[in-house]
This record gives structure tokens, sequence and C-alpha cells, in this order.
């Protein structure tokens, strides 16, 4: 079966430039830098790694958001890089995303129904009547009374507002959703209401997830698969129960053992793996492993000769010459 | 012999622009020991960070005020002492660190300044004297190079070295209690897990005692001696870290651990959530803060607030009925629960 999307050496670079009047171009911000994975129908990709390595990026450059530096997106195995607005206007519809902070996204002065509303007309879906029959089931569907509809987005709760993004993001009917940190900004306690609502859409309406986020117990939750970024590269690829029971790469196994987990007893039993240092910045990344500077098992080699992701057992992929 | 801080009976409140009253913390009492780390969560508005910053008397004036409590510190009432005492035990015996260290250092001050001023002026070092103290400081809190970093502004240091530069100011009076409020919210897990370390190493090495705020409950499970759960401007439930992990006696701590996702748990069974919403702390809260969103609530906890009572030796949780991790949700509650140490109803 053919992958729902397909990610292909992808690199989205930022131009640095300096100069008020005349602008020269001084490097480049390499926030993604050649990454490739597929996503099939109906699954979750978890995309993790620290703040900065690129994941943001790397949702927006799928979604054509900005036209990637280089690389391939294909989406039912059509290409979408350099298709430009107008082709692309035929995609846009089944590829929405989720973001971290709804309220940002909404019209402060336009009421709830309204703004589930918008999308739907814009892209002709329903007409007349019919829209705010949609619109109905929409927050249905997201567990919002329809009593809302003409309530303003202040009126709202964080755990709500997030509804409303959803509801706007499943107007459209999509079938692949970006969700950049969709409960990052809600209380514990409500999170896992909204993940839960997440995975049921993605049940009843059949869609294929990319999840970004740094709380790495939700991202475990609702992923098949688990990407770990470093840096603008994929450092490995596995399932999710495999990568944190087996995680391969150095940088991951850190990552995995700084996870706090709500045990006293299993805090007290565990080791940590403290990287020294921070992230290095994406403008001058260090040469050959990107991750030699603060890995505790590095060897010359590393420094200089990038190690490519390969395969280590089914489905597993890890980019170290360690292993 | 006293404990090292003692909080009885706090509330503090806020008068809102519109004349309305928001009760941020609502009869608060606990205490703290020399050496021990205390975690205090919750959700978002439960009064956590009011809490602390009516320890440390740094509340928005003139909206913020305490309303009633008392608050010792070594035996001395903090709300009784002048502005001018105040300042001398903030900077000498409470240090307090915040989640976003940009909005509590000078962006325009080299950081190797910030941390020397507090030994000029309290410990009346000389600039000299003061400036190696403060390379110092900065080596032992683990920031790389501090002769070449001295003299660098906050924007040159990123959000984990910030909060680095911020344990050094903290630690430059020496403080008997160091309040660190989300302090590692902002951060990625790998540099939460250097800071939370560096924490616990400067605890042991100077006997400091930490109240740590955070949402995070792994982060409590991991650092915390004891906990205390806050829920609507009150403790709902504290003890020590083990047993509200492992016994939790408050239906909003259950829900809580059990709607967390955790990395350690490899099934696929769907998450738990608690329904509803937290609490409008603007508005009155009549009964259990809790009652609305609880499986067991009962008219009762509709009517009348759970006082804090104690459930078992050193653990005290505010329910109205014996609720335990083995309660089915689906079960109405019995019984109500007396004192534990009474005869109980329950056995
Ligand atoms: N429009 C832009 N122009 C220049 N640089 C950018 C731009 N967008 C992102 N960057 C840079 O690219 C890198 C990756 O940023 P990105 O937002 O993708 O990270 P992220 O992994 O999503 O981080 P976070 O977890 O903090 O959201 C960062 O160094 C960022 O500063
Ligand atoms: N300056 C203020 N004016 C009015 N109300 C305030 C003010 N500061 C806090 N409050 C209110 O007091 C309550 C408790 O706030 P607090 O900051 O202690 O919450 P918290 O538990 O620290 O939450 P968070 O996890 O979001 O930091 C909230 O309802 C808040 O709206
Ligand atoms: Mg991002
Ligand atoms: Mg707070």
């Amino acid at each position: 079966m053919q992958p729902l999307v397909q990610v292909n050496d992808l690199k989205m670079h930022f131009p640095l430039r300096k100069g008020i009047v005349v602008q020269r171009q001084i490097g480049s911000v390499k926030a993604v830098d050649g990454i490739s994975f597929d996503i099939d129908e109906g699954e979750t990709l978890g995309l993790v790694g620290e703040s900065g390595c690129g994941k943001s990026t790397a949702g927006r450059a799928i979604l054509q958001v900005r036209k990637p530096t280089a690389g391939s997106v294909r989406f039912r195995g059509t290409e979408l890089v350099g298709l430009g607005k107008a082709g692309m206007s035929v995609y846009r519809r089944h590829l929405q995303m989720i973001f971290q902070d709804p309220y940002a996204s909404l019209n402060p002065r336009i009421s709830v129904g309204e703004a589930i509303a918008e999308p739907i007309r814009v892209h002709g879906l329903r007409h007349g009547a019919d829209v705010a029959q949609r619109v109905r089931e929409l927050m249905e569907m997201v567990g919002l009374s329809q009593s809302m509809m003409t309530r303003y987005p202040h009126e709202f709760s964080g755990g709500q507002r997030q509804r409303i993004g959803i509801a706007r993001a499943l107007a459209v009917e999509p079938e692949f959703i970006v969700c950049d940190e969709p409960v990052s900004a809600l209380d514990v306690s409500i999170q896992a209401q909204v993940i839960n609502l997440l995975e049921d859409l993605q049940q009843r309406l059949n869609l294929t997830y990319l999840f970004i986020a740094h709380d790495l117990g939700a991202v475990k939750h609702v992923s098949n698969r688990i990407v770990v970024m470093y840096l603008g590269k994929i450092v490995e690829i596995a399932d999710s129960v495999e990568i944190y029971r087996r995680p391969l790469h150095p940088y991951s196994k850190a990552l995995v053992s700084a996870v706090p987990v709500p045990s006293p007893k299993l805090e007290r039993k565990r080791s940590r793996i403290l990287l020294n240092g921070d992230l290095p910045s994406p403008i001058n990344p260090p040469s050959g492993c990107r991750f030699h500077t603060r890995c505790p098992i590095a060897i010359k080699r590393c420094a200089t000769e990038e190690p490519p992701l390969v395969e280590h057992g089914s489905k597993h992929k890890a980019a170290c010459w360690m292993i | 012999m006293t404990h090292l801080l003692e909080v009885r009976n706090l509330h503090t409140h806020f008068r809102t622009p519109g004349g309305g009253l928001v009760r941020a913390v609502d009869g608060v009492s606990f205490s703290l020991d020399r050496g021990e780390t205390l975690g205090i969560v919750g959700e978002s508005g439960s009064g956590k960070s009011v809490t602390s910053l009516s320890i440390m008397r740094l509340l928005s004036k003139p909206a913020g005020f305490i309303a009633g409590g008392e608050i010792h510190l070594d035996g001395r009432d903090l709300l009784a002492m002048s502005e001018r005492e105040m300042r001398r035990v903030r900077s000498k015996e409470i240090a307090m660190i915040f989640q976003d260290p940009m909005t509590s250092l000078n962006p325009v001050v080299p950081v190797g300044r910030q941390i020397a001023e507090p030994l000029r002026v309290h410990m009346r070092m000389t600039p000299r004297q003061a400036r190696g103290q403060a390379i110092e400081l900065m080596g032992r809190v683990g920031i790389p190079e501090p002769h070449q970093r001295v003299d660098d502004y906050p924007h040159q240091f990123s959000g984990g070295m910030r909060q680095r530069v911020m344990i050094a100011i903290a630690l430059t009076c020496n403080p008997k209690l160091l309040i660190a409020d989300e302090p590692t919210t902002a951060l990625d897990v790998t540099i939460q897990a250097q800071i939370l370390e560096l924490i616990r190493q400067l605890q042991a090495e100077l006997e400091m005692a930490v109240i740590i705020i955070t949402h995070d409950l792994g982060v409590v499970a991991g650092v915390a001696d004891r906990v205390n759960v806050m829920y609507g401007g009150r403790i709902v439930e504290s003890g020590p870290t083990d047993y509200i992990f492992e016994q939790p006696r408050m239906p909003y701590t259950i829900g809580l651990l059990r709607s967390v996702p955790r990395v350690d748990d490899d099934s696929d069974n769907r998450l738990v959530p608690i329904r509803g919403t937290p609490p409008d702390m603007g508005k009155p809260i009549v009964g259990c803060a809790f009652a609305p969103r609880c499986d067991h609530a009962h008219s009762r906890c509709l009517d009348a607030a759970p006082t804090l009572r104690t459930v078992a030796p050193d653990h005290r949780a505010a329910c109205h009925f014996d609720i335990t991790l083995d309660t089915p949700t689906t079960a109405a509650p019995s019984v109500p629960a007396i004192e534990w140490g009474g005869v109980s109803s329950n056995p």
C-alpha cells in the first residue's frame, strides 16, 4: 500500500540577513536539513526533539505553508513541492493543522459558529442552510454544545478553544492533520480530554496525524511510530513502544531517560543520562554527526563523518556510528 | 523544634477592576522543615504561585492582599514584619526563581554583575571579591567557562543557562529556603533533568529547604519529600510523596494520576480524563470545589466544603468520603468517613 504522505530529503533553510538598507545574506538557518519518512493512512506519527530542532518547521514544510528549500513531499503519490498556490488549492483542504494556541488563530470579534462556518464557505463545501447544519454537526463532534455557537472566543476556556480549533480544522474534511503541540497550553486535567477527542476523531474519520509535542508521554500514547529529531536531522525512527524500551541513538537514550514518571518508587531507581550543554545553533551546526558535541560516546569519526539513517531491526532506524 | 516555615490558615485575595474578589488562596496551612523539599502541584489558577508570592510578600499591590492567616519563618511572623525587615528576609533567607528567567533578569546588565550585585550589597563584598564570587557561583551552577561568560548579557544565554544564572543569584545569599516556581516548565526535558539535578545537589550541599511548584507530577515524584495538591485555592491533599502517589485519597489527585499518559506505560488503553473544567476563581465556591467534576460527588459535597482531615498518619485529604484508588468510579459514596484515629465507620 502506498503511504499517504511521503517525505523525502526535505530541507527548509531560512536566509540569515544583515544590514538595514542593503540586505546581504550572511548565512542560513538550517532548520530542517534533509529529513525522510513515510506516514501511512490512519497512522499517527509522533515527532519529538528539543526546542528549536525543527519540528514545527518540518510540519509547515510538509503542508507547503512555505516552499521548502529542497526535497519532496508526496500526498497520495502527488508531488506537492512546486505546485504553486493554484495547484496546491486542490490539496489544501486535505491537509490541515492544529496549533498550540488556538486563541491566536481565532478572530475575537467573530462568533464561534461563524469561525467554524468560514472554511466551509471558503471551500464551497456546503451552501445556504446546510452550512449551519454542518457547523452544528462539527460542534457536536468535538464535544461543544450547540448553544455555544453565538458566543465569542474569549468566553471559552483553553480546552474549549482547542476544541474550536479542531472543529475548524475538521470543517474542510481533511485526511491529514499536523497537530503542533495541541495540548501543551492546556491544564493537566484537560489534556486527556483533548487527546481522547483526537483519537476518537481519528477512528471515526480515518484521519492521519503528524503529532508534534514536547510531552513524550502524550506522544507515546497517541503515536504508532515516533521520529526523534536533533538539530534539523532525524536521529531515530521506531515503533513508539520500541523507542522507549530500546532506544538506539545516544540522544534518544538521553531523552527517554530524562522524562520524569509520576512514580516516586520508579524515580528513585532510575538512572539518568545527563547531557552536557545546550542545543548548538542551527546556523553553524557541528560537523559530522550533529550530536557529537554533546554525545557521551562519541569517537573521532563522529566529528568528521555524518552517520546515515540506517535500518537496525524491523522498522527501526537510527543514525549513529556506534550502534 | 519549630518548623522552618509554617503557614497557617492563609487567605490571599485579589480585588478585580469590576469590583469582584478572587479568593486565590483560601485557607491554606502547611509546614516545611529544614532541608526538606515540598512539591506543590495543581492546575493553572489553583493558587500555587500566589501562595509563594504571599510567603515572599510580593503580591501585586494594591489588587492583591493577605486577608488573613500567619506565616512564620524560623518562628518569626513574616506578616508582622516591616517592609525593611522583609527586604532583609528576601535578600538573606528566602530566594525565589521563576519559570521565565528573562522576566527577572535585567536585559542590559551583564549576568556577572547581576550575580555580583547582591553580594556587594548584602554581603558587603568589594567589587573585585563579588566578581570573583560570581564567577565561582557560575561555575558551581554548571555554566561552562564562567570566566569567559561573566560579561555576557542574558540574551546571549539559552533558556536553561539563564535558569542557572537565576539559581546562582538565588544562592548568593545562602538561603534557608529556595522557592522554585515552575523552574523547568519552559525547558526541554533533557535540560529539565540537568536543572533538577542541580537543585538536588545544591540542596544536599547547602541543607536548603526547597518548595518546588509544578504541574508535572513526574517532576514532583522525582524531587519532593512531601507534596501539597492544590485545587481551587485550597490544599486538597498533603502528605509524603510516596503516599500521594501510591495511596492517594482525594478524588482529584486520583483523577490526575489516572489521566496523565506515562512513558512507562506500554498499553494502548484509553486515557481516563477528569471531566469538566477547573473552577472560576472569581466566583465564590460553595462546598467542595472539585464536586462538579467528581465521580463520587454526593449532595453533601455541594453543600459543605470538606476539611483537610487526617486520613492516615501524616497524610491529609479534603474529602467527605473514604475514596481510594480501589473505589470503583461508579460507586456512590456510602457512609461519610470520620477522622483517622477515631472510630472509623468504614474500617
Ligand atoms: N521563519 C523563520 N525564519 C528564520 N528562522 C526560523 C524561522 N522559523 C523557524 N526558524 C528557526 O528554525 C529553527 C527550528 O524552529 P522550529 O520552530 O521548527 O523548532 P521546533 O522544533 O518547533 O521548536 P519548539 O519545540 O520550540 O516549537 C529554530 O532555530 C528557529 O529559530
Ligand atoms: N494580580 C492578580 N490579579 C487578580 N487575580 C489574580 C492575580 N494574580 C493571580 N490571580 C488569580 O489568583 C488565582 C491563583 O493564581 P496563581 O497564579 O496562584 O495560580 P497558579 O496555581 O500559580 O497557576 P499557574 O499554574 O497557571 O501558574 C487565579 O485565579 C488568578 O487568576
Ligand atoms: Mg514548534
Ligand atoms: Mg503559577
